[in-house]
C-alpha cells in the first residue's frame, strides 16, 4: 500500500514537470546591442573577420570548450567572425578563479585557449579589476537573460 | 510517270551491263575514301543529341553554374550490425575520395540536428552525422525523427542509397562494396567487341533467312553490298554537308531498314523473273516494273521529310537527313550498283514457295466487312484527336517518364541570403509538397537546414533576421555551408519517391516565386525532350500530312490522301497510345523507331497501290490485281520486315541499353507497320477502287470479269 502511494506521487511528480520548460525572457535585440556594446571592454577579442558575435562562456563548461576548440582550430571561421568573448561563469561550475586567471594574464586570449583547447587549467584569486569585469558581464547577462553557455548574440 | 506507264529500259540495261565491272569498282572506291575521309563517330547515348538543343542547360552554362551526372548505387545487406555501419560509412567516404566524384548524398551525409546539454546551463546545437553515431544510437535517432530518410534507407536497414554526383560517369568497379549491390550502366560509351559480336550474329541469321527464302547465296551477298554500301554513303554525306560528326548508334538502322527494303523491291523482281524469262530479260523486268514506285517513294521521303531538314535541332534534322539519304542512295544503288552486280548471276530456283499466303489474304480480304474497317479508321481517327489534345492540350501529358527514389538538382541565384528570400524558398517548398504530396520523399534546401537549425536552437524563437544569422553561423561552424549554398546561388536537392518526372518539370518550368536552374544532366534531358515534345510531334504529324497530300498527287486521288495519311499513320498513333498507357518515356530510340516505321509504311503503300491500280487499269479483276500486288510487293515487304523484327529482336538482348530499346521499338512498330500493310492498305485500296464504276460508265463489259 505504501509502495503504491509512493509510486502514485512519485508519477504525480514526474507529470507535473517533465514538461515544464523554462521560460526565458528574451531581450530584443535593439535593446541588447548598448547593453553588449557596454562591456565591450571587457571582452577577449578571438578572430579577425568583418562579423562580430558577443559569446558568453564559462572555461569550464564542457559545450564552450567544444564551440572555443571548434573555432579557434577552424582558420574559415577566425577570418569570417570577430568573436568578443565573455567569460560568465554557470554557478555549479565554480569557474570564477579560472576566470580570474584569464582575465589577468597578460595575454588572456592565450590563457584562454590553453584552458579550454589544451586542457591546462589555471586558478587565480584574482584582484578589484578582475572582479568588476565579472560584475559588470553579471549585470549584463542577467538582463540579456543568458541561461546557457555558450550563448551567441550576432551583430547585423 | 504514272503507275501505268512501262519505261523502256532496254538501251540503259545494255550501258548497265557493259560498263558493270567500272560501276562497282567505282562504288567500291567512293565508299571507300568517303569512308576514310568523312568518318563520323558513333555513341550509344542521347544524351548529347538532347542536350545540344536545351534553352534549359544554355541558361544553366549562361549563369555558369557546372551541371552534374547523377548516379544511384543501391547497396543490399543482410544485417546492419556494428561492422556493417563501419563498412557502409567507409564506401560513402571512398565514393567522396574517387576522381570526378562532387558529391554523395546518403544516410552518412545527412547532418542530424539536435540540442546537446550537459546539464547545469550547459547547451549547445549539435550537427551530428549519422556515420558518427553508434548502429543503437543511429537506429534510435531516425525512430525518433520517424524516418525522414527514406530515400536513403529502407527495408529495415537492409537497402541503402548513394547519389553519387560528379562531373561525369562515376567507374566504381575498384570499390569494395559490402552485400550485394545495384549501379547506373554507363550507357555512353559503346562496347565495340559486344557490339560486333551481335552484328556478327545478326549477319548469320540474315544468310540462313535469305537461304531458306531465295535458295541462293546472292540473295545475302547483294543485299550485304547494297546495304553496307547506302549506310556509309549516308553517313558520310551527312558529315560532310552538316558537319555533325556524332552521330547515335541507332540511326544506322534506319538506313539498315530503308535499304533493307528498297532492296528487296528490286531483287525480287529479278529473282521471280528467271522464272519464265531470262536472266537479261530479268533484269529489264527488274527495272522497268520497279523503278517507278521506287522513285516515287524516293520523291515521297524527300518532300515529306524535306522541311524537317531545315528545322533547328540537332535530332530531327539528323533523323530526316538520314531517312532521305538512305532512300536516296539506296534508290541510286538499286538502279546502277544492284543490275551491274546481278548481271553476272543466274539463279536456279526462281520459284518461290511461299505464294499461297497471297492468295489467302486476297480471298479474306475481298470478303471485307466495310463497317468494321470503318469502324477501326473511326477508332484510329480518335485515338488521333486524343494524343493531340493530350500534347497540345493545356498541359502536356502525353509523355509519361516516371521515376523511382530518384533525384533532381537545382540552383537558385541570390544577391543576398535573407529572410525574404529564404520565404521565397520556403514558399517554394510548401507549394512544390503541395503540389504532388507524397511523391516528392523531401526538399533539401536552405529553407529546411536554417528551419531544422532554428527549431533546435533554444535561443531563437521564430525565423527572424536574428536567428537567420544564427542558423548561418552554425551553417559555418559545422561545415555546412558549402553543402547548401555557394557565393552565388544556393542548392536544392528534391528526392523523388515515386512520380511522373515530366509532370515535375513542367510544373518547375512554370514556377514564377523564384528563378531556378536545373544542374542535374537527367533533369535537363528531361526538360529538352519534355520542350521538344511538341515540336517533335508537330514534325511528324506535318511528316505524314505531306506524304499523305503527295501520295494523292503521285495516284491523281482525293481518296489516296487519306490513304496515304491513314496508313503510315495507323503504326504510329497505335504505338503512341501504347506507349502512353505503358507511361514508356520518350527516347531517341523511339523517335528512330518511328521514322523505321514512316519509311516503311510509305514505301509499302506507293508499291502497294502502285501494283493494284497498274493491274486495275490494265483490266485485271480486283480479285487478281490484290494476287498480283501480293506477289510482286507484299512478299518483299513481308520478308523485309520478318528480316528486319527478327534483327531487332535479337538487338534487345544485347544488353547494350540504347540498343535493347531501339530492337524494341522497332520490332514492335515494324510488326505494326507490316500489319497495316496486309490487313488494312490492301482493304482501304479496295475500298476506294473506282475502275468498276469507271468501266459500267463507258458501257463497257469490263474485259476480266
Amino acid at each position: 500500500m505504501i509502495k503504491a502511494i509512493i509510486l502514485t506521487l512519485f508519477l504525480m511528480d514526474t507529470m507535473l514537470f517533465a514538461n515544464e520548460q523554462t521560460a526565458h525572457k528574451h531581450l530584443s535585440y535593439e535593446l541588447s546591442l548598448p547593453l553588449l556594446q557596454s562591456i565591450h571592454n571587457d571582452a577577449i577579442i578571438l578572430g579577425n573577420g568583418k562579423k562580430f558575435l558577443y559569446v558568453f562562456i564559462d572555461p569550464l563548461c564542457p559545450y564552450s570548450r567544444k564551440f572555443i576548440t571548434m573555432v579557434s582550430k577552424n582558420p574559415k571561421m577566425l577570418s569570417k567572425y570577430q568573436y568578443r568573448i565573455l567569460l560568465y561563469s554557470i554557478p555549479h561550475m565554480e569557474s570564477t578563479e579560472v576566470v580570474s586567471a584569464i582575465y589577468i594574464s597578460p595575454n588572456p586570449v592565450e590563457t584562454l585557449l590553453q584552458i579550454m583547447v589544451e586542457d591546462k587549467v589555471l586558478y587565480d584569486k584574482g584582484n578589484v579589476m578582475t572582479k568588476a569585469k565579472v560584475n559588470r558581464i553579471d549585470a549584463v547577462a542577467k538582463k540579456i537573460d543568458v541561461y546557457k553557455r555558450p550563448y551567441i548574440f550576432i551583430m547585423k | 510517270m504514272m503507275y501505268y506507264d512501262t519505261p523502256d529500259v532496254n538501251r540503259y540495261v545494255d550501258v548497265i551491263i557493259k560498263y558493270r565491272l567500272q560501276i562497282i569498282s567505282f562504288y567500291l572506291l567512293l565508299v571507300v575514301i568517303m569512308g576514310t575521309v568523312y568518318t563520323p563517330r558513333f555513341l550509344s547515348s542521347d544524351a548529347l543529341f538532347w542536350l545540344k538543343d536545351s534553352k534549359q542547360l544554355e541558361q544553366t552554362q549562361a549563369k555558369q553554374f557546372e551541371t552534374h551526372h547523377l548516379s544511384k548505387l543501391i547497396v543490399r545487406i543482410d544485417t546492419f550490425d556494428e561492422k556493417m555501419h563501419q563498412s557502409l560509412k567507409t564506401l560513402h567516404d571512398e565514393l567522396i575520395d574517387l576522381e570526378g566524384v562532387q558529391k554523395v548524398y546518403s544516410l552518412f551525409s545527412n547532418d542530424l540536428v539536435e540540442t546537446k546539454n550537459s546539464g547545469d546551463d550547459s547547451e549547445m546545437l549539435t550537427v551530428i552525422n549519422a556515420g558518427d553515431l553508434d548502429t543503437f544510437g543511429l537506429r534510435k535517432l531516425l525512430k525518433e525523427l520517424h524516418n525522414d530518410y527514406g530515400n536513403v534507407v529502407e527495408d529495415e536497414y537492409k537497402t541503402f542509397y548513394y547519389f553519387i554526383s560528379g562531373e561525369k560517369f562515376i567507374d566504381i568497379s575498384n570499390l569494395n562494396i559490402p552485400g550485394t549491390y545495384d549501379y547506373d550502366v554507363n550507357d555512353g560509351e559503346i562496347n565495340w567487341y559486344l557490339l560486333s559480336s551481335y552484328l556478327l550474329a545478326g549477319l548469320l541469321i540474315i544468310v540462313f533467312m535469305f537461304q531458306l527464302l531465295f535458295r541462293s547465296n546472292v540473295a545475302f551477298f547483294s543485299a550485304l553490298l547494297g546495304i553496307t554500301f547506302s549506310t556509309v554513303l549516308t553517313f558520310t554525306i551527312i558529315v560532310m554537308i552538316t558537319g555533325l560528326e556524332t552521330i547515335h548508334i541507332s540511326m544506322l538502322f534506319i538506313t539498315i531498314s530503308i535499304a533493307l527494303v528498297d532492296f528487296l523491291f528490286f531483287y525480287y523482281r529479278w529473282h521471280v523473273s528467271q522464272y519464265k524469262v531470262n536472266r537479261h530479260n530479268a533484269l529489264i523486268k527488274m527495272l522497268n516494273r520497279s523503278m517507278l514506285p521506287a522513285m516515287w517513294t524516293s520523291i515521297l521521303t524527300v518532300l515529306g521529310l524535306g522541311s524537317l531538314v531545315f528545322i533547328d535541332s540537332d535530332i530531327i534534322r539528323l533523323l530526316s537527313l538520314s531517312m532521305i539519304l538512305s532512300s536516296v542512295i539506296g534508290y541510286l544503288l538499286n538502279l546502277t550498283f544492284l543490275p551491274a552486280l546481278l548481271s553476272y548471276f543466274e539463279i536456279e530456283h526462281a520459284h518461290v514457295p511461299y505464294v499461297k499466303l497471297g492468295y489467302i489474304l486476297t480471298f479474306r480480304e475481298l470478303r471485307y466487312n466495310k463497317k468494321f474497317l470503318l469502324g477501326f479508321l473511326g477508332f484510329t481517327y480518335i485515338l488521333l484527336a486524343f494524343a493531340a489534345y493530350l500534347i497540345y492540350g493545356e498541359s502536356n501529358s502525353f509523355f509519361k517518364l516516371n521515376v523511382k527514389n530518384e533525384q533532381i538538382e537545382l540552383k537558385i541565384p541570390y544577391n543576398q541570403i535573407d529572410l525574404p528570400f529564404v520565404h521565397s524558398i520556403e514558399k517554394f517548398t510548401e507549394a512544390l509538397e503541395e503540389r504532388f504530396e507524397d511523391d516528392i520523399e523531401d526538399v533539401v534546401s536552405l529553407s529546411t537546414i536554417v528551419n531544422s537549425l532554428n527549431n533546435s536552437n533554444t535561443q531563437t524563437e521564430v525565423l527572424d533576421e536574428e536567428a537567420l544569422s544564427q542558423a548561418l553561423f552554425y551553417m559555418d561552424l559545422y561545415g555546412l555551408s558549402e553543402k547548401y549554398f555557394d557565393e552565388s546561388a544556393i542548392n536544392i536537392v528534391i528526392n523523388l519517391s515515386d512520380i511522373n518526372k515530366v509532370e515535375l518539370i513542367e510544373w518547375l518550368l512554370h514556377y514564377k516565386g523564384i528563378e531556378l536552374y536545373f544542374i542535374d544532366s537527367a533533369t535537363l534531358i528531361g526538360s529538352a525532350k519534355y520542350n521538344q515534345t511538341v515540336l517533335l510531334t508537330s514534325s511528324l504529324f506535318f511528316a505524314l500530312l505531306i506524304i499523305g497530300l503527295i501520295t494523292g498527287w503521285i495516284f491523281h486521288s482525293k481518296a489516296m490522301v487519306l490513304v496515304g495519311f491513314t496508313v503510315n499513320a495507323i503504326p504510329i498513333v497505335w504505338f503512341g497510345m501504347i506507349v502512353n498507357f505503358l507511361a514508356i518515356p520518350l527516347s531517341l530510340e523511339m523517335l528512330i523507331a518511328m521514322t523505321i516505321s514512316l519509311g516503311l509504311a510509305s514505301d509499302a503503300t506507293i508499291h502497294f497501290a502502285f501494283k493494284y491500280f497498274r493491274f486495275r487499269y490494265f483490266g485485271r479483276t480486283r480479285k487478281h490485281a490484290l494476287e498480283k500486288m501480293y506477289f510482286y510487293s507484299g512478299i518483299p515487304v513481308i520478308i523485309g520486315s520478318v528480316i528486319l523484327i527478327t534483327v531487332f529482336l535479337m538487338l534487345y538482348f544485347t544488353q547494350i541499353h540504347s540498343l535493347e530499346l531501339i530492337g524494341l521499338y522497332s520490332a514492335s512498330l515494324i510488326l505494326l507497320s507490316l500489319l497495316t500493310d496486309l490487313f488494312v492498305l490492301p482493304v482501304m485500296l479496295l475500298l476506294i477502287d473506282k475502275f468498276q464504276v469507271k468501266w459500267e460508265k463507258l458501257s463497257c463489259p469490263y474485259p476480266y470479269n
